[in-house]
């Protein structure tokens, strides 16, 4: 079942299984992530939430013996084909990460490192303003963008790592638990700043923070470990549908005691 | 929130074009990019090599080396039918003088009156002929030894020009005399006894030994004067005695009571950090003697170092970190490099006396290589093939390199290679995960990543290591002296391919030694000297990790 550009999903995966040092680290997952609509990866630690949002941009690539099987449709075509150049996914599908990492380098110089690589050709002073104002800290910095990102506070920190993931207009925006290093009011700015990007981005988010999951997004994953094999700890998805339907209606036992705290 | 809602209209197709485009053919670009870099490196090198040898070329040679155009150079056998009665100077009259040194204190200038040739008999009973030259100077006769490296700079028109009278021996100070002047000859007197015996400056204590008769010649004229033979004085370097012979020059205060410093700033003991050693060449009169050209060969062998190892250990670094695949080739090289840093440097040396100074042998006259080629060869120790690539006349090859500077450049880019690596690879690893996870998050290709972000944060540990690596090779004696570094240069460099030597070697010369100016005075400056250029690279190297290292 292959799609294009104008349908609703923006992610289809298929059989997906990633493998470290060919150990078996997430099995079979097959999901769909709907286009302009947050969705949530949640379950307990070591499940491979993270290993699966990093699939979505071919981040696993990067980390020496890791394999993937099955395939991830994205606007059409299989993201792991040969053919598909590894760089252009990373482009086009941005991450934001736990921990904010901004560059040594001026705050301007962060949101332009990425228009710059990829060879962006217009006015480079628009664009890091436009994109420090969808990440909503163009007021706090337009008077200090040549100062060091690594001056600013974690939470500004991780508004300018979102701001440098947009400059070079993705499609989609992979959040690796965005605010699990951050206080609750940077939380809770990060958090309406992914209301406001939905309008144009498709976001994809991992949380270990379940209130998180329910306030912002629109469709929840749960994820857990085989339990019947608990030693060899291998992530497959237990249920994946509305955020409502996850929270107050959830169709299977592993779900519900996880999301009513009685897991573990 | 309001600032937000102002912007999106723009952005309702974030994938696409907003505000601009995006060029095509993004590995094209990256391969041009990567071949940009390399070329950039190469000229860079290439053009870095070009200013060594300009410089070395040019500038040295040409502002230190030149002698002024009005005096001729005046060597070897001296006839007196063209000379006599034209004012000359006479430079160093008993000393080697190598190259076209011009700058010096020791010297005389008067008119040539005669020659004389006198017939001596060594300690060893050998009989010798001695050529004189006797001057009419402003102190009197003067009987100057000439030998055929004594330099006479002679002037066109035959008067006397004013830098010639300018060479010291200040008569208003000092007399100059061949043998002792009576009235001035008593105990308490401040004397300076020449050469050939070394020279030595001091008060006179007493008088012993057989009695001589000596020659005197001063203003008055010629006399002779019946002394003891040997003199003891008192000395800064404490009590010295003298023995009078054939030859030996006596400076007198003029005044009697006389500073001593007057005359030992003349020749013989000095203060050791004067100026002049780090002006003067090497010298076999500690008072003239200096370590400039070590210094230079140091600084000149630590410029090829880095230009060598530089790209070499960062390019290893680079490699081994972000491009090797782990397997037993990578895990083999990784315990190579770390072995060879714990290497003794000596063996560097003979590595470098193989490869570089005599490439196996390959271009021997007798090797096969030359012979079945019959490539023009010359012999001698730093013989071999010198050809010139594009017809410039600074840009001579020579194979094998020879016993020259870039062959200890290039062993001592041996030497410090793993260092240079190591210490590379330290600040490569240093640089946080989540920088190359949020590079490669945007987009970035991999030398995109390495480029832009790895290398810049890098940076500053790869300069710290590496400055501390040229510390190390500035100090090392003991694989140049294997390579085959002389301990006696007396001239600058023309070009990489001169013979050289370099500051530790000087001062192990020096010590070796016998004088205790040698070894207590300028072997102690010169370390000093050494001590000083080391700790500020390496002040350097603090300071740069100091301004310029990232706190996360």
């Amino acid at each position: 079942m292959t799609t294009n550009g104008s349908t609703d999903y923006v992610f289809e995966t298929d059989g997906l299984s990633v493998y470290y040092d060919g150990k078996l680290a997430v099995d079979n997952i097959n999901l769909q992530v709907k286009r302009n609509h947050i969705t949530a990866l949640i379950g307990p630690s070591g499940c491979g939430k993270s290993t699966v949002l990093r699939s979505f941009n071919r981040m696993n690539d990067l980390i020496p013996g890791a394999s993937v099987e099955g395939k991830i449709i994205y606007d059409g075509r299989n993201i792991y084909d040969d053919s598909t150049d590894p760089v252009e996914v990373r482009r086009r599908i941005g991450m934001v990460f736990q921990k904010p990492n901004p560059f040594p380098k001026t705050i301007y110089e962060n949101v332009a490192f990425g228009p710059r690589i990829n060879g962006y050709q217009g006015n480079m002073d628009e664009l890091v303003e436009r994109c420090l104002r969808q990440a909503a800290l163009w007021d706090e910095v337009k008077d200090k963008l040549k100062e060091n990102g690594l001056a600013l506070s974690g939470g500004q920190q991780q508004r300018l790592c979102i701001a440098r993931a947009l400059a070079t207009q993705p499609d989609v925006l992979l959040m690796d638990e965005p605010a699990s290093a951050l206080d609750p009011i940077a939380t809770l700015r990060i958090e309406e700043l992914m209301h406001e990007l939905k309008e144009d981005y498709t976001i994809v988010i991992v949380t270990h923070n379940m209130q998180q999951a329910a306030r912002v997004s629109d469709y929840t994953t749960f994820m857990s470990i085989d339990r019947s094999n608990p030693d060899a700890r291998i992530g497959h998805v237990v249920e994946f549908g509305p955020t409502e339907q996850i929270f107050t209606n959830p169709q299977k036992k592993e779900t519900e005691d996880y999301v009513s705290g009685r897991f573990g | 929130m309001s600032t937000v809602e102002t912007t999106t209209p723009t952005t309702q197709a974030p994938a696409a074009e907003a505000v601009g485009t995006y060029k095509e053919n993004r590995s094209a670009r990256e391969n041009a990019g990567r071949i940009f870099f390399v070329i950039l490196i190469l000229a860079t090198v290439f053009g870095l090599v070009m200013l060594a040898l300009l410089i070395t070329d040019v500038v040295v040679k040409g502002i230190f080396n030149d002698l002024p155009g009005d005096y001729m150079l005046v060597t070897g056998d001296i006839s007196g039918d063209t000379i006599t009665a034209n004012e000359v100077a006479v430079i160093d009259p008993l000393e080697r003088i190598a190259g076209s040194r011009t700058q010096t204190d020791r010297g005389i200038a008067g008119e040539i009156v005669g020659t004389e040739t006198r017939t001596e008999e060594t300690r060893g009973g050998d009989t010798l002929n001695l050529e004189f030259l006797v001057l009419d100077t402003e102190h009197g006769e003067v009987l100057i030894q000439i030998d055929e490296d004594t330099v006479i700079l002679d002037e066109d028109e035959g008067e006397t020009p004013a830098t010639l009278e300018s060479f010291p021996v200040d008569g208003s100070a000092h007399v100059m005399v061949i043998g002792i002047e009576r009235q001035d000859f008593i105990i308490g007197q401040e004397i300076l006894v020449g050469p050939p015996e070394g020279s030595i400056a001091g008060e006179i204590r007493s008088f012993e030994g057989p009695t001589i008769s000596v020659q005197i010649a001063s203003d008055d004229g010629t006399e002779e004067l019946s002394v003891q033979q040997n003199i003891t004085l008192e000395t800064s370097m404490g009590r010295r005695t003298v023995v009078l012979e054939e030859g030996t020059l006596m400076f007198f205060a003029a005044d009697p009571d006389g500073d001593q410093t007057q005359l030992e700033e003349l020749f013989g003991t000095r203060p050791p950090l004067t100026g002049t050693v780090i002006t003067d060449f090497p010298s076999r009169r500690p008072r003239e003697a200096g370590m400039l050209s070590g210094i230079v060969g140091s600084v000149i062998v630590i410029g090829l170092t880095a230009l060598f190892s530089f790209p070499l250990g960062v390019g290893a670094a680079i490699y081994l970190e972000e491009y090797a695949n782990r397997g037993w080739l990578t895990n083999l090289i990784n315990i190579n490099i770390n072995n060879l840093a714990g290497v003794p440097s000596i063996v560097y040396g003979m590595l470098g006396l193989t490869v570089f100074v005599r490439f196996f042998g390959a271009f021997r006259p007798s090797s096969p290589l030359v012979q079945a080629f019959n490539i023009p060869v010359e012999e001698g120790a730093v013989g071999g093939w010198i050809f010139n690539l594009f017809g410039i006349p600074w840009l001579e090859i020579h194979l094998p390199f020879g016993r020259s500077l870039l062959a200890g450049g290039a062993t001592m880019t041996l030497l410090i290679l793993p260092i240079v690596i190591i210490a590379s690879r330290e600040a490569i690893r240093a640089v946080p995960p989540s920088i190359r996870e949020a590079a490669f998050g945007l987009g970035a290709t991999k030398w995109q990543v390495i480029s832009r972000t790895i290398f810049p944060i890098a940076f500053p540990g790869i300069m710290t290591g590496m400055i501390l690596a040229l510390s190390r090779a500035i100090g090392e004696t003991a694989p140049l002296i294997i390579m085959g570094a002389f301990t006696f240069i007396a001239f600058l460099p023309s070009s990489i391919w001169d013979q050289f030597t370099v500051m530790p070697i000087q001062i192990y010369n020096w010590v070796q030694l016998p004088g205790d100016a040698f070894r207590v005075q300028l072997a102690a400056a010169g370390i000093i000297i050494l001590l000083a250029i080391m700790l500020s690279m390496n002040a350097i190297a603090i300071f740069l990790r100091n301004r310029f290292e990232i706190k996360w």
